[in-house]
């Protein structure tokens, strides 16, 4: 009788809860909610990242205090001439890259990766190694399991990036 | 076996309070590897130009490489810059070599900037394990496991190696160029229960009494109390400088080793973007050096960075900020019951908020806001609760904990399997609401009384004292 009494109370007190708000506390709670959301940003410019790419790289932070435990999201943005744009992914990268970047060797793929990984946090640096593959470049960014995981990139006959895919068992 | 060094320094440093994040004063990008200077706002770094890496003078306070040197750099992997009284800063060079895991010790090379030349002064022929190095003025300890072998002692001078000391028993635990001493100990001493006494071998060789302990247990537990590092503790008051100069030595440290120095970990949990750290490259009395993320960071741990130095525009920010205010929304519901209303003199908010990451997917989160005379604020821990209170409010009897239990319901409504656990019982001097139950344990808060039946704190408990 008395476990039936508490979820009785427990679902009214969720049927109150439904109350409108006046605009006064709106206006307060947004306000609140502003100053409880905390931004850092910073721009991610290596010497890499500017041989490869021809834009403005920022990873931001967004840390809400609602709960005070520390939590965060990070993302990343790239600035245009007119625009800021969230980037999610190696793929949408490539509108970004330096038309005059090529792949002609091991050291331009290690550039390559060296910015990736600055920009998008994969691989953990001591198992990343790459590979060639006919018109192909490897790039293993971190191992998981003894699944290989990393980026495929395509290059055309001049070495120019046609694609870049990542992927979290990699074919070698 | 790194990522569990990871987590095992993650569960130390989650016992520990940092009070104040400190914010990296600046960071440089391409920075291989750099070693401060004593008592100077400089490091000497390896940093890459983008063609080739090359050594520079990098000044801290102003920001900026005040010189770059074009000395070719050797080809093996540099593992320590050491810079030396005689003004010549030394690097230590490891090799690989097939089927041995370790990198092995390979040579050590002295760099002149003024001449901007680099001379290599020792060659190691036989396959050594890497070793961390010390230079104290003229001397360079070459250390691996303080508690098995003796130092090698390189002296940059005659470029020999010499004995660390007859007394075959004698280890070093660490030297410090900073205070120009060395900490040692005798294998001899070291006790069933992992502890050793401690002394200080001044530049003449002459050892002190015993200076402290060194204590090389280590416990890691759930329980706060009963997690223990390695450490050292100073007990002659003349000698507290080693405990911080234990540790500025060592460098570069990361994960497992950063927790085995309870006052660099102190530091190390401080650092505001200490997510993004691989590694501690240095230290000294006044700054920190850390790598991670292709940057290195400085931090000033005497007069720490307590506000994020302002790194993008203001247009910039405004720009992030649109963007996601254009990806949030918030759904704001007044929390209304007459529990509520007898049990505290506040209004409640129950706040979701959904970020719309595509057209699919979004990601949500729900906390508590409040209003109290006037002031808004969220609800972050129970805490809080009690000066929401009304004087004239008092748990004097069952009706009065059951109305009590009924403002909980509204606050916190349980889930679906937490409501048959949804209790009160009354303890002496105190009342505990079990919220729910977690593998026979009961979970809920304890709310102390005093004589009169107000409630003095309200407490979160995992486990309720049933």
């Amino acid at each position: 009788m008395k476990r039936l009494f508490l979820l009785i109370t427990a679902l009214t007190c969720l049927a109150l809860a439904q109350a409108q708000l006046s605009e006064e506390e709106n206006a307060a709670l947004d306000q609140l909610i502003n100053k409880q959301v905390i931004f850092e940003a910073d721009e991610l410019s290596s010497s890499a990242i500017k041989q490869v790419f021809s834009a403005q790289f920022y990873k931001v932070k967004r840390m809400p205090q609602f709960k005070g435990n520390g939590a965060y999201t990070e993302a990343l943005f790239v600035k245009t001439t007119d625009d800021l744009v969230e980037v999610v992914g190696a793929s949408e990268l490539m509108p970004y890259l330096n038309t005059s970047f090529v792949i002609k060797n091991e050291q331009d793929a290690k550039r390559l990766q060296a910015s990736l990984t600055l920009l998008l946090d994969e691989g953990s640096g001591r198992e990343q190694s790459l590979l060639q593959k006919e018109n192909h470049w490897i790039l293993i960014q971190n191992e998981w399991f003894g699944e290989k995981r990393g980026y495929t990139v395509a290059l055309d006959a001049d070495g120019k990036i046609q694609t870049i895919t990542y992927s979290d068992n990699l074919t070698l | 076996m790194r990522n569990l060094y990871t987590i095992v320094l993650l569960l130390y440093l989650s016992f520990m309070v940092s009070a104040q994040k400190n914010y990296p004063i600046v960071s440089i990008d391409d920075c291989l590897n750099l070693s401060l200077i004593n008592d100077e706002p400089m490091a000497i770094a390896i940093i890459n130009n983008g063609e080739r890496n090359q050594l520079a003078f990098y000044h801290i306070e102003e920001k900026k490489c005040l010189q770059t040197f074009n000395a070719p750099l050797p080809d093996k992997k540099i593992t320590q810059l050491l810079p030396c009284d005689d003004g010549m800063i030394y690097i230590l060079t490891a090799k690989q070599k097939e089927g041995q895991r370790r990198p092995l010790f390979d040579a050590i090379y002295a760099f002149s900037y003024k001449k901007d030349r680099i001379v290599r002064v020792y060659e190691e022929t036989e396959d050594i394990t890497m070793p961390s190095a010390a230079l104290v003025r003229i001397k360079m300890y070459l250390s691996g496991n303080p508690f098995t072998k003796q130092p090698r002692v390189f002296n940059v001078q005659t470029k020999c190696f010499e004995p660390f000391s007859e007394d075959a028993n004698l280890r070093l635990l660490f030297a410090s160029d900073a205070n120009k001493a060395c900490i040692v100990m005798r294998e001899s001493e070291l006790s069933d229960d992992d502890t050793c006494p401690v002394y200080c071998r001044n530049e003449a060789g002459q050892i002190s009494e015993q200076i402290g302990t060194y204590d090389s247990r280590m416990v890691m537990s759930t329980k706060k109390d009963e997690n223990r590092m390695p450490g050292l503790t100073i007990s002659n008051a003349d000698y507290n400088w080693a405990k911080a100069a234990y540790d500025q030595t060592g460098f570069p440290h990361s994960g497992f080793s950063i927790a085995t120095r309870p006052g660099l970990a102190d530091y190390y949990s401080s650092l505001a973007n200490r997510d993004e750290l691989r590694t501690l490259l240095g230290m000294n009395s006044t700054y920190l050096a850390a790598k991670g993320k292709g940057k290195v960071f400085f931090y000033n741990v005497k007069e720490p960075c307590t506000q994020k130095p302002q790194t993008v525009s203001d247009e910039m920010m405004a720009g992030i900020k649109e963007h996601y205010n254009n990806l949030t929304s918030y759904i704001k519901t007044k929390l209304q019951s007459n529990a509520l209303n007898e049990v505290f003199d506040a209004c409640f908010y129950s706040i979701t908020e959904q970020i719309h990451m595509d057209e699919y997917s979004r990601m949500e989160d729900h906390f508590i806001a409040f209003s109290h005379n006037g002031q808004y604020d969220v609800l972050k821990t129970e805490a809080q609760l009690l000066e929401l209170i009304p004087p004239q409010f008092t748990i004097a009897n069952e009706q009065d904990a059951i109305l009590f239990q009924d403002a909980l319901n509204t606050l916190y409504p349980p889930g679906t399997f937490a409501q048959k656990h949804i209790q009160c019982i009354q303890q002496e001097g105190q009342w505990l609401f079990v919220r729910d139950e977690s593998f026979g344990d009961k979970k809920g808060y304890i709310v102390s009384l005093n004589a009169d039946s107000h409630i003095m704190n309200i407490e979160k408990a995992n486990k309720l004292p049933l």
